[in-house]
């Protein structure tokens, strides 16, 4: 099983909306929860794709 | 109202126009870079969009830079004065390398580094510095994901239409509407920061009590020097804006500034000053993503960042040292 890059940038972009969670005032901390969901559901979409797309492939690597 | 009040707004509005010309950019570079519009015809549309803002949004942004950034009490003639050649002097120095760099932390890390040469760190608001603070990291982080998220819807709606040529038309009438939508967000946020700087500069003066909101003159002006500024933008940062971060068709010139203009619309509705230039730079590399990470070019997209790391510390320090004479001769 390989994951590519894209579903670990988007992790890495709902981990960075976490952390600002702390630092960010209560009233605006629903747009770091709601960005880091997002940014959670597209790494989890991506990997899939990914898995997916490799399984899938010859093991040749050929299409 | 005193010469010196008159030369210091006469400068802030100078600011305004300035940031307009630099992030003219911003506002334009894809729909040129698209060529949905000649850069002449693009100047236009957002110089427009950017002057018919004030029509549309409140002033919030606009009390969140004259009360939540440096305490009320410090501002003086003399601070908004380096305030706004830090800012200015900043602006110069990246348009002159082509960084696409923020006007708006320019202003802000300018206002307290004259702030604290005048009065010590005690100046600072530091409730709203940090609300700031977080939002140079959310907002193009906002913008990315947006972005890429509406890539995708489109995609997932028009994949099976095989004309490609047809598709790429109606996309690109859509994107004057996209365009407009991020100048008038754009408009809104950088118009309103000269707005809080004119506010607080007539509050210090007592030309307006304490708890006043703007008066209307100072946003009419405050937009008609931004959109003159847009109206004769430079054209070096639309280069890298345009090209450099990723290669774009209409569609994902579309969804960026859609992405970027409900990330603005929002800010500035939230009294939030954030970086157009951050903003529009996150959604366009969202929209890269959607190809692959290596359709973003890193290593522009590397420099942006520096410059914005470097754009707070860099406007204060300028501003700290250029109130330095204002006050000895005080």
């Amino acid at each position: 099983m390989r994951i590519g890059r894209r579903p670990l940038f988007f992790l890495a972009t709902a981990l960075v909306c976490v952390l600002m969670i702390p630092p960010t005032p209560n009233e605006f901390r629903w747009v770091n929860i709601s960005m880091a969901a997002l940014a959670l559901f597209w790494a989890i979409l991506l990997g899939i794709e990914d898995v997916v797309t490799h399984r899938d492939r010859p093991p040749n690597g050929r299409r | 109202m005193s010469i010196a009040v008159v030369i210091i707004i006469a400068i802030a509005l100078a600011f305004d126009f300035f940031n307009g010309f630099h992030d003219a950019a911003n506002s334009i570079a894809t729909v040129v870079s698209t060529r949905v519009l000649s850069p002449r015809q693009a100047v236009a549309w957002a110089a427009f969009f950017n002057f018919a803002a004030f029509l549309i949004f409140g002033t919030a942004v606009a009390a969140t830079i004259a009360k939540d950034v440096v305490d009320p009490e410090v501002f003086s003639n003399g601070v908004i004065f380096a305030g706004l050649l830090g800012a200015i002097a900043w602006d110069v120095i990246t348009w002159y390398v082509g960084l696409p760099t923020s006007s708006s932390h320019a202003l802000v890390g300018a206002m307290s580094g004259a702030a604290v040469a005048s009065a010590g760190w005690s100046a600072l608001v530091t409730g709203g510095l940090q609300k700031i603070a977080v939002f140079i990291v959310l907002s193009p982080i906002i913008g990315l994901l947006l972005a890429f998220t509406l890539m995708v819807i489109v995609y997932w709606v028009f994949h099976r239409n095989h004309k490609v040529d047809g598709l790429n038309r109606r996309f690109r009438r859509v994107q004057l509407i996209s365009a407009a939508a991020f100048s008038l967000g754009h408009g809104a946020n950088d118009a309103q920061k000269t707005m809080g700087v004119i506010l607080a500069l007539l509050i210090a003066n007592g030309i307006v009590p304490k708890d006043s909101g703007v008066p209307l003159w100072v946003v009419l002006s405050a937009h008609t020097a931004i959109g003159l500024g847009t109206l004769f933008g430079g054209w070096r940062i639309v280069h890298t804006m345009g090209s450099k971060i990723t290669k774009l068709q209409p569609v994902g010139g579309m969804c960026a500034e859609t992405a970027a203009a409900a990330t603005l619309f929002f800010t500035a509705h939230a009294g939030i000053p954030v970086s157009t230039t951050h903003t529009i730079t996150g959604a366009i590399v969202g929209v890269g993503t959607t190809q692959r990470l290596a359709a973003v070019r890193w290593g522009v997209a590397g420099k942006v960042v520096w410059a914005w790391v470097l754009t707070i510390p860099g406007a204060f320090v300028i501003a700290y040292f250029a109130y330095l004479p204002v006050k000895a001769l005080t």
